[in-house]
C-alpha cells in the first residue's frame, strides 16, 4: 500500500480538527464523548457521526502502527543484497513488486520485491544488458543490449514476444507508457 | 490484418544507440518500422548566413543519447550530445522545442511519477532538474514553450561525476551515484539541499532505481554486479501484533484471573475447539481495499519449476526430485550462463572475492 504525504497530511489535519490527543481519545468512547460535551443521551444521528470519525482515527492509527514510514521517506541502510550473475541495469515495473535486472551475460532476472526471490530468468541475449523498461500494465517487458538487440518479453509465458535488430548496439530502449 | 492486431498488442517504444541515429520503432504490425528521431535542435529563423552555417556546422555531428517518453506517450524527450534537450512530437517525429541544457553529453534523462519534472544527468559533473510544461494541453503553442530549470545539484568540493540518477517515488528526493566512489547522495528537491550520503559495500555504484512508493533505493555495485538494497529499517514494535499487548520496560509479576489457569477435562477441550471449528470461515470474498484501484493489472503466474526460477538457495538438482545445496566455491565463474548463484545475502562476508576475475 503507497504510504505517502497524502496520508501525513490527513492525520494531521484530523488531529487538528479533534485537537490533539484529548479529543482522539474522547472521540474514541461514545458515550464520554457525549456526555462530557453535550450532557444528553447518545442519539442516532450524533451516533452515525461519531462512527464515521472512529473509522477515520482507526485508519489513521493503523498508519500510525508504521509510523517509521511516516516519519522517514528516504532509505537510510543496507537491508538486503541480491545477486544473480553480474546485474548491470534494473528497473522496477508501475506496482513495485518486481525488480527486473539485467546481466552482463544478457539474462534477464526478474525478483520478486516481498521475497527477494527469483520469479523469472528471461534468456535471449547474448551480450550485456543495457537498458530496461516495462509497460504499463506489468506484463511485458523490453530489454535491450550491446548486441545491436531488443527484445519484448511476454512474462505471461516467459517467452520473447518481439525482436528487433538495429545496426548498432542499444543504449535505451523506452516503452511508450500509454501502449494499450 | 485486425484479427491479428486484436492477439498482437500493437507496442512502440524509442531506442537510442551508440553513434547511430535513435530510433522509434513501431511494433503493430509483424515486421517492425523504424523511423529515425531527429537529433538536430530547432533554431529559431535567421537571416545572417554565417550563424546559420555555423549551427548547421555544429547540429551535423549532434548524436541523441537518450530518449524517454513525456508521461502522455505524445511526446519523447530526447538529450544530445551537446547537451541540448529536444522534445518530439512522436506522431510527426518534429522537434517542437529544443533547449540547450548543459555543454556535456547528456546520459540520463528521468521523470518524476506526474512526468512535470525532468531529472538530467550529464558529463559536465552537474545533475539539474526542469520544469516540464503541460505538452498535452489543447492549445499548445510549440512557441511558447518553456522549459524553465529548478535546481543544479553538484558537489563542488569533491569535483564529483555522477554516474547514475533516480527520483524518488513522489518526486521529493533525487539520489546519484557517484563516479569512483562509493556513496549514494540524496538531496531534497524542495531547498536543494543534501540530506543524505548512503554508504554502502565498499564498492563504486552503477544503475540506482527507486521504488515507485516505498523509500527503497536498489544499486548495483559495478564490480561485483551484486544489487543492493537500501530501506528503512523499523524496529519490531510488539504492540502491533494484538491491541492488549503492552510493552514493559521491567519485570511485572502478574496477577492471573481466577479461573485462567484452571485445569479443564481433556473431553471439554476437545468439544470446544470442535465447536470453533464449525465456525464458516469466508475465503472467497475478495477485499476490494487490497485491489489497485481499478487499473488493470496483470499478475505474474508463479513458476513451480524450482529449476527454472532458482531463487534464494543455491541449489543442484542431483537427480529427478533431489537437490543438493551448490558448496561454497563452486561455479562462481562471473556471470556464465548456467553457473548463476542467486542468495539473499544480509552478511557481508558471504561471497566475498567473488567476481575478481576478468
Amino acid at each position: 500500500m503507497p504510504l505517502g504525504p497524502p496520508c501525513i497530511l490527513r492525520f494531521s489535519a484530523l488531529q487538528l480538527k479533534l485537537g490533539g490527543a484529548g479529543g482522539l481519545e474522547s472521540c474514541l468512547h461514545p458515550h464520554t464523548h457525549l456526555q462530557q460535551q453535550h450532557s444528553r443521551p447518545l442519539h442516532q444521528q450524533a451516533f452515525s457521526e461519531w462512527l464515521t470519525v472512529r473509522n477515520a482515527i482507526t485508519t489513521a492509527m493503523n498508519l500510525l502502527l508504521s509510523d517509521d514510514y511516516l516519519l522517514q521517506d528516504y532509505p537510510e541502510n543496507i537491508t538486503n543484497t541480491i545477486r544473480s550473475g553480474h546485474s548491470t541495469c534494473l528497473r522496477f515495473n508501475r506496482k513495485g513488486d518486481y525488480l527486473a535486472s539485467g546481466r552482463v551475460d544478457g539474462v534477464v532476472v526478474v525478483w520478486d520485491i516481498d521475497t527477494m526471490g527469483v520469479a523469472r530468468k528471461l534468456r535471449g541475449h547474448s551480450r550485456s544488458i543495457t537498458s530496461l523498461s516495462w509497460s504499463r500494465c506489468g506484463r511485458f517487458l523490453l530489454s535491450a543490449c550491446q548486441g545491436w538487440r531488443a527484445i519484448l518479453w511476454d512474462l505471461q509465458d516467459g517467452k520473447r514476444h518481439r525482436e528487433v535488430r538495429f545496426r548498432a548496439p542499444c543504449y535505451i530502449a523506452e516503452l511508450n507508457p500509454w501502449n494499450p | 490484418m485486425r484479427a491479428f492486431s486484436l492477439t498482437c498488442h500493437s507496442y512502440e517504444f524509442a531506442a537510442s544507440l551508440f553513434e547511430e541515429q535513435a530510433y522509434q520503432v513501431d511494433l503493430t504490425d509483424p515486421i517492425d518500422v523504424k523511423r529515425v528521431i531527429p537529433s538536430k535542435p530547432k533554431r529559431p529563423e535567421t537571416d545572417d548566413n554565417a550563424t546559420r552555417e555555423k549551427w548547421a556546422k555544429e547540429d551535423g555531428k549532434q548524436m541523441t543519447t537518450v530518449t524517454i517518453y513525456a508521461s502522455t506517450g505524445e511526446h519523447i524527450i530526447a538529450g544530445t550530445s551537446k547537451g541540448w534537450l529536444n522534445i518530439i512530437d512522436t506522431k510527426t517525429l518534429e522537434v517542437i522545442f529544443s533547449k540547450k541544457a548543459c555543454a556535456g553529453v547528456i546520459t540520463t534523462l528521468r521523470l518524476t511519477g506526474s512526468g512535470k519534472v525532468l531529472l538530467v544527468n550529464a558529463q559536465d559533473r552537474i545533475i539539474r532538474t526542469f520544469h516540464v510544461p503541460n505538452l498535452s494541453a489543447p492549445d499548445l503553442d510549440p512557441d511558447t514553450i518553456q522549459l524553465p530549470e529548478e535546481h543544479k545539484f553538484q558537489d563542488v568540493v569533491n569535483r564529483l561525476s555522477w554516474n547514475h540518477v533516480a527520483f524518488s517515488s513522489t518526486g521529493e528526493y533525487v539520489a546519484a551515484s557517484t563516479y569512483n566512489n562509493h556513496e549514494l547522495y540524496i538531496w531534497e528537491r524542495g531547498h536543494g539541499s543534501l540530506v543524505r550520503m548512503l554508504e554502502g559495500p565498499k564498492e563504486e555504484q552503477g544503475v540506482i532505481e527507486w521504488h515507485p512508493h516505498k523509500a527503497l533505493l536498489a544499486a548495483c555495485g559495478l564490480e561485483t554486479g551484486r544489487i543492493n538494497i537500501w530501506s528503512v529499517t523499523s524496529p519490531q514494535k510488539w504492540s502491533a501484533l494484538a491491541p492488549d499487548f503492552v510493552e514493559v520496560e521491567e519485570n511485572v509479576e502478574y496477577v492471573e484471573n481466577e479461573d485462567e489457569f484452571d485445569i479443564h477435562a481433556q473431553a471439554e477441550l476437545t468439544k470446544r475447539r470442535l465447536d470453533r471449528e464449525d465456525e464458516e470461515v469466508d475465503v472467497m470474498t475478495v477485499d476490494r481495499a487490497s485491489d489497485d484501484g481499478g487499473e488493470t493489472s496483470f499478475r505474474m503466474p508463479i513458476l513451480f519449476d524450482l529449476g527454472e526460477s532458482d531463487s534464494e538457495e543455491d541449489l543442484i538438482a542431483v537427480s529427478t526430485g533431489t537437490m543438493r545445496r551448490r558448496s561454497p566455491g563452486e561455479g562462481q565463474g562471473e556471470g556464465d550462463g548456467e553457473g548463476a548463484e542467486e542468495k539473499v545475502a544480509p552478511k557481508k562476508a558471504a561471497g566475498r572475492g567473488r567476481g575478481k576475475r576478468r
